[in-house]
Protein backbone atom coordinates (compact mmCIF):
# COMPACT_ATOMS: atom_id res chain seq x y z
CA UNK A 1 0.00 0.00 0.00
CA UNK A 2 1.53 2.99 -0.96
CA UNK A 3 1.23 6.35 1.03
CA UNK A 4 0.22 8.10 -2.56
CA UNK A 5 -2.54 6.09 -2.42
CA UNK A 6 -3.89 5.97 1.01
CA UNK A 7 -2.48 9.55 1.71
CA UNK A 8 -5.72 11.73 -0.16
CA UNK A 9 -8.10 9.23 1.36
CA UNK A 10 -6.85 9.74 4.99
CA UNK A 11 -6.80 13.45 4.63
CA UNK A 12 -10.60 13.24 2.87
CA UNK A 13 -11.54 10.92 6.33
CA UNK A 14 -10.33 13.57 8.41
CA UNK A 15 -11.66 16.42 7.00
CA UNK A 16 -15.00 15.09 6.83
CA UNK A 17 -14.82 14.11 10.96
CA UNK A 18 -13.61 17.84 11.92
CA UNK A 19 -16.82 18.84 10.29
CA UNK A 20 -19.21 16.25 11.28
CA UNK A 21 -17.74 17.18 14.70
CA UNK A 22 -19.07 20.48 14.35
CA UNK A 23 -18.74 22.68 17.83
CA UNK A 24 -16.92 19.76 19.40
CA UNK A 25 -14.00 20.63 16.67
CA UNK A 26 -14.86 24.29 17.31
CA UNK A 27 -14.50 24.10 20.94
CA UNK A 28 -10.83 21.48 20.60
CA UNK A 29 -9.64 24.16 18.25
CA UNK A 30 -10.92 26.90 20.60
CA UNK A 31 -8.68 25.61 23.48
CA UNK A 32 -6.13 25.04 21.58
CA UNK A 33 -6.09 28.55 20.48
CA UNK A 34 -6.44 29.44 23.53
CA UNK A 35 -3.74 27.71 25.21
CA UNK A 36 -1.11 29.26 22.26
CA UNK A 37 -2.47 32.36 23.20
CA UNK A 38 -1.07 32.03 26.72
CA UNK A 39 1.97 29.99 25.95
CA UNK A 40 2.73 32.85 23.06
CA UNK A 41 2.68 35.72 25.64
CA UNK A 42 4.49 34.27 28.17
CA UNK A 43 7.07 33.49 25.32
CA UNK A 44 7.22 37.15 24.11
CA UNK A 45 7.31 38.50 27.82
CA UNK A 46 10.27 36.45 28.78
CA UNK A 47 12.06 36.74 25.27
CA UNK A 48 11.62 40.38 26.14
CA UNK A 49 12.55 40.53 29.70
CA UNK A 50 15.96 38.57 28.77
CA UNK A 51 16.38 40.90 26.12
CA UNK A 52 16.00 43.98 28.49
CA UNK A 53 18.29 42.69 30.93
CA UNK A 54 20.67 41.89 27.81
CA UNK A 55 20.46 45.63 26.71
CA UNK A 56 21.02 47.23 30.47
CA UNK A 57 24.24 45.12 30.71
CA UNK A 58 25.81 45.76 27.41
CA UNK A 59 24.98 49.12 28.71
CA UNK A 60 27.73 51.07 30.81
CA UNK A 61 28.26 49.24 34.31
CA UNK A 62 29.90 51.79 35.94
CA UNK A 63 29.50 55.86 35.32
CA UNK A 64 31.10 58.39 38.09
CA UNK A 65 30.25 61.61 37.32
CA UNK A 66 33.26 64.39 38.97
CA UNK A 67 32.53 67.56 40.74
CA UNK A 68 32.70 70.49 39.08
CA UNK A 69 36.40 72.13 40.98
CA UNK A 70 38.12 68.55 40.34
CA UNK A 71 40.98 69.07 38.29
CA UNK A 72 41.51 66.63 35.02
CA UNK A 73 44.72 65.45 36.13
CA UNK A 74 42.92 64.26 39.02
CA UNK A 75 40.51 62.71 37.01
CA UNK A 76 42.97 61.19 34.63
CA UNK A 77 44.57 59.81 37.56
CA UNK A 78 41.52 57.90 38.31
CA UNK A 79 41.00 56.51 34.68
CA UNK A 80 44.37 55.14 34.91
CA UNK A 81 43.96 53.46 37.99
CA UNK A 82 40.12 51.87 36.82
CA UNK A 83 42.57 51.14 33.57
CA UNK A 84 44.44 48.81 35.85
CA UNK A 85 41.52 46.74 36.93
CA UNK A 86 41.62 43.43 35.31
CA UNK A 87 37.83 43.50 35.11
CA UNK A 88 37.96 46.77 33.19
CA UNK A 89 36.79 46.28 29.27
CA UNK A 90 36.89 49.99 28.23
CA UNK A 91 36.93 52.95 30.42
CA UNK A 92 36.14 56.33 28.77
CA UNK A 93 36.57 59.65 29.89
CA UNK A 94 34.16 62.34 28.63
CA UNK A 95 35.24 66.31 29.41
CA UNK A 96 32.45 68.47 30.59
CA UNK A 97 32.45 69.91 26.81
CA UNK A 98 32.42 66.37 25.34
CA UNK A 99 29.34 65.66 27.42
CA UNK A 100 27.98 69.04 26.27
CA UNK A 101 28.34 67.99 22.77
CA UNK A 102 26.65 64.85 23.58
CA UNK A 103 24.08 66.36 24.72
CA UNK A 104 23.52 68.86 22.02
CA UNK A 105 23.41 66.19 19.40
CA UNK A 106 20.42 64.06 21.38
CA UNK A 107 17.50 66.16 20.05
CA UNK A 108 17.05 69.59 18.17
CA UNK A 109 15.17 70.67 21.42
CA UNK A 110 18.45 70.09 23.47
CA UNK A 111 20.38 72.05 20.63
CA UNK A 112 18.42 75.39 21.03
CA UNK A 113 18.43 74.75 24.91
CA UNK A 114 22.19 74.65 24.65
CA UNK A 115 22.70 77.61 22.42
CA UNK A 116 21.52 80.01 25.19
CA UNK A 117 23.89 79.16 27.59
CA UNK A 118 27.97 80.14 27.20
CA UNK A 119 30.86 77.66 27.50
CA UNK A 120 31.89 78.95 31.13
CA UNK A 121 28.13 77.77 32.37
CA UNK A 122 28.21 74.20 31.19
CA UNK A 123 26.41 72.41 34.19
CA UNK A 124 27.35 69.05 32.89
CA UNK A 125 29.88 67.43 34.78
CA UNK A 126 32.68 65.53 33.46
CA UNK A 127 32.71 61.35 33.89
CA UNK A 128 34.26 58.30 33.43
CA UNK A 129 32.38 55.06 31.45
CA UNK A 130 33.25 52.21 32.42
CA UNK A 131 32.75 48.62 30.74
CA UNK A 132 33.25 45.51 32.69
CA UNK A 133 34.35 42.22 31.56
CA UNK A 134 31.77 40.84 34.44
CA UNK A 135 29.26 43.28 35.24
CA UNK A 136 28.47 41.24 38.51
CA UNK A 137 31.76 42.04 39.82
CA UNK A 138 31.77 45.81 40.01
CA UNK A 139 33.54 45.81 44.02
CA UNK A 140 36.81 46.19 42.46
CA UNK A 141 35.98 49.59 40.99
CA UNK A 142 34.57 50.67 44.08
CA UNK A 143 37.28 50.23 45.98
CA UNK A 144 39.03 51.99 43.44
CA UNK A 145 36.23 55.17 43.77
CA UNK A 146 36.36 55.03 47.78
CA UNK A 147 39.97 55.43 48.17
CA UNK A 148 41.07 58.82 49.55
CA UNK A 149 42.48 59.99 46.50
CA UNK A 150 39.17 59.71 44.28
CA UNK A 151 36.40 60.04 47.07
CA UNK A 152 36.29 64.10 47.36
CA UNK A 153 36.58 64.08 43.05
CA UNK A 154 33.27 62.29 42.61
CA UNK A 155 29.81 63.71 42.57
CA UNK A 156 28.19 60.50 42.14
CA UNK A 157 27.71 57.02 40.69
CA UNK A 158 25.68 55.00 38.63
CA UNK A 159 27.33 51.30 39.42
CA UNK A 160 25.21 50.70 42.13
CA UNK A 161 21.91 52.03 40.81
CA UNK A 162 21.87 49.72 36.99
CA UNK A 163 22.31 46.44 39.22
CA UNK A 164 19.64 47.38 41.46
CA UNK A 165 17.62 47.55 38.25
CA UNK A 166 18.82 43.89 36.37
CA UNK A 167 18.40 42.28 39.92
CA UNK A 168 15.10 43.58 39.89
CA UNK A 169 14.40 42.61 36.15
CA UNK A 170 16.09 38.84 36.81
CA UNK A 171 14.03 38.73 39.53
CA UNK A 172 10.46 39.68 37.11
CA UNK A 173 11.76 37.37 34.42
CA UNK A 174 12.72 34.73 37.04
CA UNK A 175 8.38 35.15 38.01
CA UNK A 176 7.24 35.07 34.30
CA UNK A 177 9.16 32.14 34.01
CA UNK A 178 7.53 30.40 36.77
CA UNK A 179 4.50 31.47 35.99
CA UNK A 180 4.24 31.31 32.55
CA UNK A 181 5.33 27.50 33.06
CA UNK A 182 2.41 26.99 35.62
CA UNK A 183 -0.42 28.69 33.40
CA UNK A 184 1.09 27.39 30.52
CA UNK A 185 1.28 23.41 31.64
CA UNK A 186 -1.93 23.91 32.70
CA UNK A 187 -4.22 25.10 30.35
CA UNK A 188 -2.04 22.43 27.93
CA UNK A 189 -3.33 20.06 30.14
CA UNK A 190 -6.70 20.83 29.50
CA UNK A 191 -5.96 21.47 25.62
CA UNK A 192 -4.78 17.67 25.91
CA UNK A 193 -7.92 16.59 27.82
CA UNK A 194 -10.54 18.06 25.60
CA UNK A 195 -8.25 17.36 22.21
CA UNK A 196 -8.62 14.10 23.81
CA UNK A 197 -12.40 13.81 24.32
CA UNK A 198 -12.87 15.21 21.37
CA UNK A 199 -11.60 12.56 19.57
CA UNK A 200 -12.80 9.67 21.88
CA UNK A 201 -16.43 11.09 20.58
CA UNK A 202 -15.48 10.96 17.19
CA UNK A 203 -14.07 7.35 17.51
CA UNK A 204 -17.24 6.44 19.30
CA UNK A 205 -19.68 8.25 16.40
CA UNK A 206 -17.32 6.39 13.95
CA UNK A 207 -16.98 2.89 16.10
CA UNK A 208 -18.84 0.69 13.74
CA UNK A 209 -16.84 1.93 10.52
CA UNK A 210 -13.90 1.12 12.63
CA UNK A 211 -15.16 -2.25 13.39
CA UNK A 212 -15.84 -2.96 9.74
CA UNK A 213 -12.07 -1.29 8.89
CA UNK A 214 -10.78 -3.67 11.00
CA UNK A 215 -12.64 -6.50 10.20
CA UNK A 216 -12.04 -5.96 5.97
CA UNK A 217 -8.38 -5.71 6.54
CA UNK A 218 -7.37 -1.70 7.34
CA UNK A 219 -3.90 -1.41 8.39
CA UNK A 220 -3.75 0.37 11.94
CA UNK A 221 -2.15 3.50 10.93
CA UNK A 222 -5.03 3.55 7.85
CA UNK A 223 -7.23 3.49 11.19
CA UNK A 224 -5.48 6.09 12.91
CA UNK A 225 -4.42 8.33 10.14
CA UNK A 226 -8.14 10.16 9.99
CA UNK A 227 -8.16 11.09 13.75
CA UNK A 228 -4.21 11.82 14.26
CA UNK A 229 -4.59 14.16 11.41
CA UNK A 230 -7.93 15.81 13.02
CA UNK A 231 -5.81 16.27 16.08
CA UNK A 232 -3.06 18.18 13.69
CA UNK A 233 -6.14 20.18 12.21
CA UNK A 234 -6.78 21.79 15.52
CA UNK A 235 -3.38 22.77 16.20
CA UNK A 236 -3.19 24.12 12.70
CA UNK A 237 -6.23 25.97 12.79
CA UNK A 238 -5.32 27.09 16.50
CA UNK A 239 -1.71 28.37 15.33
CA UNK A 240 -3.43 30.07 12.55
CA UNK A 241 -6.08 32.26 15.12
CA UNK A 242 -3.81 32.79 17.95
CA UNK A 243 -0.74 33.95 15.75
CA UNK A 244 -3.30 36.33 14.46
CA UNK A 245 -4.75 37.34 17.93
CA UNK A 246 -1.22 37.38 19.88
CA UNK A 247 -0.12 40.03 17.12
CA UNK A 248 -3.50 41.70 17.61
CA UNK A 249 -2.50 42.17 21.39
CA UNK A 250 0.94 43.17 20.39
CA UNK A 251 -0.10 45.96 18.44
CA UNK A 252 -2.44 46.78 21.23
CA UNK A 253 -0.42 46.75 24.03
CA UNK A 254 3.11 47.29 22.29
CA UNK A 255 3.33 50.32 22.31
CA UNK A 256 2.82 51.19 26.39
CA UNK A 257 5.39 48.19 26.23
CA UNK A 258 7.68 49.96 24.91
CA UNK A 259 7.71 52.68 26.83
CA UNK A 260 7.63 51.25 30.00
CA UNK A 261 10.72 49.57 28.85
CA UNK A 262 13.00 52.42 27.31
CA UNK A 263 16.20 49.98 27.86
CA UNK A 264 14.93 47.69 24.97
CA UNK A 265 15.06 50.50 22.58
CA UNK A 266 12.88 48.28 20.34
CA UNK A 267 8.98 48.37 19.52
CA UNK A 268 6.91 45.85 20.29
CA UNK A 269 5.34 44.90 17.33
CA UNK A 270 8.27 45.32 14.77
CA UNK A 271 10.03 43.12 17.51
CA UNK A 272 7.32 40.66 17.20
CA UNK A 273 7.52 40.53 13.30
CA UNK A 274 11.30 40.24 13.45
CA UNK A 275 10.52 37.26 15.90
CA UNK A 276 7.11 35.85 13.99
CA UNK A 277 9.32 32.06 12.37
CA UNK A 278 10.15 31.39 16.14
CA UNK A 279 6.88 32.14 17.21
CA UNK A 280 4.87 30.38 14.68
CA UNK A 281 7.64 27.32 15.22
CA UNK A 282 7.01 27.07 18.62
CA UNK A 283 2.57 28.00 18.01
CA UNK A 284 2.64 25.37 15.91
CA UNK A 285 5.10 22.72 17.26
CA UNK A 286 2.63 23.25 20.53
CA UNK A 287 -0.42 23.00 18.53
CA UNK A 288 0.22 19.88 16.36
CA UNK A 289 2.44 18.79 19.18
CA UNK A 290 -0.64 18.67 21.40
CA UNK A 291 -3.72 17.31 19.20
CA UNK A 292 -1.84 15.02 17.38
CA UNK A 293 -0.09 13.45 21.03
CA UNK A 294 -3.96 13.42 22.52
CA UNK A 295 -5.61 11.97 19.31
CA UNK A 296 -3.32 9.56 18.60
CA UNK A 297 -3.65 8.21 22.69
CA UNK A 298 -7.32 8.38 22.35
CA UNK A 299 -7.23 6.08 19.05
CA UNK A 300 -4.39 3.76 20.70
CA UNK A 301 -6.56 2.66 23.51
CA UNK A 302 -9.53 2.55 21.15
CA UNK A 303 -7.71 0.43 18.80
CA UNK A 304 -6.14 -1.93 21.63
CA UNK A 305 -9.24 -2.67 23.43
CA UNK B 1 -6.07 -25.50 3.52
CA UNK B 2 -6.34 -24.99 7.66
CA UNK B 3 -5.06 -26.98 10.14
CA UNK B 4 -6.33 -26.38 13.78
CA UNK B 5 -4.12 -28.20 15.68
CA UNK B 6 -5.12 -29.25 19.59
CA UNK B 7 -6.75 -25.59 20.57
CA UNK B 8 -7.73 -24.67 23.51
CA UNK B 9 -9.74 -21.20 24.50
CA UNK B 10 -9.88 -19.97 27.67
CA UNK B 11 -11.06 -16.83 29.28
CA UNK B 12 -10.02 -15.07 32.08
CA UNK B 13 -12.97 -16.14 34.29
CA UNK B 14 -12.42 -19.65 33.86
CA UNK B 15 -14.78 -20.69 31.50
CA UNK B 16 -13.80 -22.86 28.41
CA UNK B 17 -14.84 -22.08 25.12
CA UNK B 18 -12.13 -24.46 23.32
CA UNK B 19 -11.48 -27.99 24.53
CA UNK B 20 -8.80 -29.87 22.48
CA UNK B 21 -10.23 -28.69 19.12
CA UNK B 22 -8.26 -30.69 16.19
CA UNK B 23 -9.39 -30.97 12.60
CA UNK B 24 -7.93 -30.37 8.84
CA UNK B 25 -9.88 -28.69 6.00
CA UNK B 26 -8.56 -29.36 2.58
CA UNK B 27 -8.65 -26.55 -0.15
CA UNK B 28 -11.78 -26.25 -1.93
CA UNK B 29 -14.03 -28.00 0.62
CA UNK B 30 -17.24 -26.39 1.98
CA UNK B 31 -17.70 -27.19 5.20
CA UNK B 32 -20.41 -26.85 7.91
CA UNK B 33 -19.82 -26.00 11.56
CA UNK B 34 -22.98 -26.22 13.53
CA UNK B 35 -23.81 -26.86 17.09
CA UNK B 36 -25.87 -25.44 19.39
CA UNK B 37 -25.03 -21.52 21.07
CA UNK B 38 -22.27 -21.48 23.19
CA UNK B 39 -20.78 -24.91 21.34
CA UNK B 40 -18.02 -22.95 20.57
CA UNK B 41 -18.71 -22.21 16.56
CA UNK B 42 -18.19 -18.60 17.19
CA UNK B 43 -14.48 -18.79 19.26
CA UNK B 44 -13.36 -21.27 16.17
CA UNK B 45 -14.66 -18.31 13.93
CA UNK B 46 -12.98 -15.54 15.30
CA UNK B 47 -9.66 -17.49 16.19
CA UNK B 48 -9.56 -18.10 12.29
CA UNK B 49 -9.63 -14.38 11.27
CA UNK B 50 -7.50 -13.78 13.79
CA UNK B 51 -9.82 -11.42 16.00
CA UNK B 52 -8.72 -13.92 19.08
CA UNK B 53 -5.90 -16.34 20.06
CA UNK B 54 -5.99 -19.53 21.26
CA UNK B 55 -4.65 -20.14 24.17
CA UNK B 56 -3.20 -23.42 23.56
CA UNK B 57 -2.40 -24.78 20.33
CA UNK B 58 -2.06 -23.64 16.57
CA UNK B 59 -3.83 -22.84 13.67
CA UNK B 60 -2.17 -22.78 10.76
CA UNK B 61 -3.74 -21.26 7.66
CA UNK B 62 -2.39 -21.87 4.20
CA UNK B 63 0.81 -23.32 6.22
CA UNK B 64 0.97 -20.31 8.28
CA UNK B 65 0.59 -19.84 11.80
CA UNK B 66 -1.74 -17.32 12.46
CA UNK B 67 -2.68 -18.33 16.05
CA UNK B 68 -0.17 -15.65 16.70
CA UNK B 69 0.41 -12.94 14.17
CA UNK B 70 1.54 -9.28 15.64
CA UNK B 71 -1.44 -6.61 15.76
CA UNK B 72 0.64 -5.61 12.30
CA UNK B 73 0.11 -8.90 10.54
CA UNK B 74 -3.58 -9.70 11.13
CA UNK B 75 -4.43 -6.57 8.49
CA UNK B 76 -2.46 -8.31 5.66
CA UNK B 77 -4.17 -11.69 6.77
CA UNK B 78 -7.57 -10.74 6.62
CA UNK B 79 -7.26 -9.08 3.19
CA UNK B 80 -6.21 -12.66 2.43
CA UNK B 81 -9.62 -14.36 3.60
CA UNK B 82 -13.06 -13.30 3.26
CA UNK B 83 -15.36 -13.28 5.97
CA UNK B 84 -19.46 -12.59 6.19
CA UNK B 85 -21.15 -12.09 9.56
CA UNK B 86 -24.55 -12.44 10.95
CA UNK B 87 -25.54 -8.87 10.90
CA UNK B 88 -23.84 -8.28 7.57
CA UNK B 89 -21.44 -5.42 8.96
CA UNK B 90 -21.86 -3.05 6.36
CA UNK B 91 -22.19 0.72 6.32
CA UNK B 92 -25.45 1.98 6.24
CA UNK B 93 -24.45 5.67 4.53
CA UNK B 94 -22.84 4.08 1.86
CA UNK B 95 -23.64 2.19 -0.92
CA UNK B 96 -23.55 -1.25 -2.15
CA UNK B 97 -21.35 0.33 -4.50
CA UNK B 98 -19.41 1.92 -1.71
CA UNK B 99 -19.45 -0.68 0.32
CA UNK B 100 -17.80 -3.01 -1.55
CA UNK B 101 -15.02 -0.44 -2.60
CA UNK B 102 -14.48 0.54 0.89
CA UNK B 103 -12.59 -2.91 1.50
CA UNK B 104 -10.32 -2.16 -1.26
CA UNK B 105 -9.84 1.52 -0.07
CA UNK B 106 -8.81 0.37 3.33
CA UNK B 107 -6.35 -1.84 1.69
CA UNK B 108 -4.80 1.10 -0.11
CA UNK B 109 -5.92 -0.14 -4.21
CA UNK B 110 -5.63 2.47 -6.59
CA UNK B 111 -8.93 4.11 -7.34
CA UNK B 112 -9.35 3.25 -10.84
CA UNK B 113 -8.40 -0.51 -10.20
CA UNK B 114 -11.49 -0.06 -7.74
CA UNK B 115 -13.60 1.63 -10.04
CA UNK B 116 -13.03 -1.75 -12.56
CA UNK B 117 -13.84 -4.58 -9.77
CA UNK B 118 -16.83 -2.85 -8.16
CA UNK B 119 -19.38 -4.06 -11.07
CA UNK B 120 -17.22 -6.98 -12.23
CA UNK B 121 -17.27 -8.17 -8.12
CA UNK B 122 -21.49 -6.65 -7.94
CA UNK B 123 -22.01 -8.79 -11.32
CA UNK B 124 -21.30 -11.98 -9.55
CA UNK B 125 -23.57 -11.48 -6.63
CA UNK B 126 -26.14 -10.23 -9.04
CA UNK B 127 -26.29 -6.82 -7.31
CA UNK B 128 -25.18 -5.18 -10.41
CA UNK B 129 -28.19 -2.81 -10.76
CA UNK B 130 -28.47 -2.09 -7.15
CA UNK B 131 -24.89 -0.44 -6.88
CA UNK B 132 -26.32 2.71 -6.11
CA UNK B 133 -28.79 1.74 -3.30
CA UNK B 134 -28.13 2.03 0.27
CA UNK B 135 -28.61 -1.26 2.35
CA UNK B 136 -31.97 0.31 3.73
CA UNK B 137 -33.49 0.41 0.77
CA UNK B 138 -32.76 -3.64 -0.07
CA UNK B 139 -34.42 -6.98 1.32
CA UNK B 140 -32.16 -9.18 3.72
CA UNK B 141 -30.49 -11.59 1.41
CA UNK B 142 -29.83 -8.56 -1.11
CA UNK B 143 -28.09 -6.94 2.05
CA UNK B 144 -26.27 -9.78 2.93
CA UNK B 145 -25.20 -10.91 -0.61
CA UNK B 146 -23.64 -7.14 -0.75
CA UNK B 147 -21.48 -8.62 2.73
CA UNK B 148 -20.40 -11.47 0.49
CA UNK B 149 -19.36 -9.10 -2.26
CA UNK B 150 -17.08 -7.11 -0.14
CA UNK B 151 -15.65 -10.43 1.23
CA UNK B 152 -14.59 -11.05 -2.32
CA UNK B 153 -12.75 -8.01 -3.38
CA UNK B 154 -9.46 -9.43 -2.35
CA UNK B 155 -10.10 -12.75 -4.78
CA UNK B 156 -9.79 -15.01 -1.21
CA UNK B 157 -8.83 -18.26 -1.33
CA UNK B 158 -10.98 -18.98 2.08
CA UNK B 159 -14.04 -17.63 2.87
CA UNK B 160 -15.52 -17.42 6.41
CA UNK B 161 -19.59 -17.13 6.81
CA UNK B 162 -20.52 -16.65 10.33
CA UNK B 163 -24.43 -17.40 10.60
CA UNK B 164 -24.84 -15.89 7.46
CA UNK B 165 -28.17 -16.52 7.00
CA UNK B 166 -29.26 -16.45 10.89
CA UNK B 167 -30.82 -12.96 9.83
CA UNK B 168 -32.96 -13.84 6.59
CA UNK B 169 -35.93 -15.64 6.41
CA UNK B 170 -36.00 -19.14 4.29
CA UNK B 171 -36.17 -17.92 0.78
CA UNK B 172 -33.71 -15.54 1.20
CA UNK B 173 -31.34 -17.56 3.02
CA UNK B 174 -31.40 -20.27 0.54
CA UNK B 175 -30.50 -17.79 -1.93
CA UNK B 176 -27.15 -16.80 0.19
CA UNK B 177 -26.51 -20.75 0.60
CA UNK B 178 -26.92 -21.19 -3.49
CA UNK B 179 -23.99 -18.08 -3.68
CA UNK B 180 -22.09 -19.79 -0.77
CA UNK B 181 -21.63 -23.27 -3.28
CA UNK B 182 -21.42 -21.15 -6.47
CA UNK B 183 -18.13 -19.63 -4.80
CA UNK B 184 -16.71 -22.68 -3.71
CA UNK B 185 -17.37 -24.15 -7.55
CA UNK B 186 -15.07 -20.92 -8.31
CA UNK B 187 -12.38 -22.70 -6.30
CA UNK B 188 -12.70 -21.02 -2.83
CA UNK B 189 -12.71 -22.85 0.50
CA UNK B 190 -15.73 -22.09 1.94
CA UNK B 191 -16.43 -22.30 6.20
CA UNK B 192 -20.41 -22.11 7.14
CA UNK B 193 -20.94 -21.53 10.60
CA UNK B 194 -24.58 -22.39 11.02
CA UNK B 195 -27.58 -23.90 13.38
CA UNK B 196 -29.50 -23.63 10.18
CA UNK B 197 -31.06 -27.61 10.06
CA UNK B 198 -32.64 -27.31 6.82
CA UNK B 199 -29.60 -25.35 4.86
CA UNK B 200 -27.11 -28.41 6.45
CA UNK B 201 -28.72 -31.00 5.56
CA UNK B 202 -29.87 -29.66 2.23
CA UNK B 203 -26.43 -28.94 1.37
CA UNK B 204 -25.05 -32.50 1.54
CA UNK B 205 -21.52 -31.58 2.49
CA UNK B 206 -18.88 -32.40 5.15
CA UNK B 207 -20.49 -31.32 9.00
CA UNK B 208 -18.24 -30.56 12.06
CA UNK B 209 -20.19 -30.74 14.80
CA UNK B 210 -19.63 -28.67 17.80
CA UNK B 211 -20.71 -29.60 21.48
CA UNK B 212 -19.34 -27.79 24.86
CA UNK B 213 -15.95 -26.96 23.23
CA UNK B 214 -15.30 -29.84 21.41
CA UNK B 215 -15.56 -31.92 18.36
CA UNK B 216 -18.27 -34.78 18.38
CA UNK B 217 -18.36 -35.10 15.49
CA UNK B 218 -16.82 -35.02 11.96
CA UNK B 219 -19.14 -36.55 8.71
CA UNK B 220 -18.16 -36.17 4.91
CA UNK B 221 -21.64 -35.85 3.92
CA UNK B 222 -23.44 -34.71 7.54
CA UNK B 223 -26.75 -34.36 8.74
CA UNK B 224 -27.61 -31.53 11.15
CA UNK B 225 -28.55 -33.23 14.57
CA UNK B 226 -28.45 -32.50 17.72
CA UNK B 227 -29.53 -35.91 19.38
CA UNK B 228 -26.70 -37.68 21.77
CA UNK B 229 -25.18 -40.50 18.95
CA UNK B 230 -21.97 -42.09 18.76
CA UNK B 231 -19.38 -39.93 16.91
Amino acid sequence: MSAVVTGPRIVRAALRSFYRNGWLSVAATAIVTFSLVLVSIFALLLLLGTNVIAAIQNKIDVEIFFKDDAKVADILTVKEQLERNPNAATVKYISKAEALGIYKGQSDRNKRLVEQISEEENPLPASIQVKAKNSDKLDAFSATLESDFAKPLVATRSDKENREIIQRLQRIVGFIRSMGLFVSLTVLTFAVLVVFNTIRIAIFSRREEIEIMRLVGASNAYIRGPFVLEGAFYGIIGTAIALLLVYLLVLAFGPAISSYLRELNEDVPAYFRANLPLILLIQLGTGIGVGVLSSYIAIRRHLRS
Amino acid sequence: MIKVVHVKKAYPKGNVALEDVSLSINPNEFVSLVGASGAGKSTLVRMLIAEERPTEGKIFVNDRDISHLSHKQVPFYRRKIGVVFQDFKLLDHKTVGENVAFAMEVSGMKGQEIKKSVPKILKMVGLLEKADRFPHQLSGGEIQRTAIARALVHQPKLLIADEPTGNLDPVNAWEIIQLLLKINQFGTTVILATHNREVVDALKKRVITLKDGKIVRDQKVGRYSLKKEAA
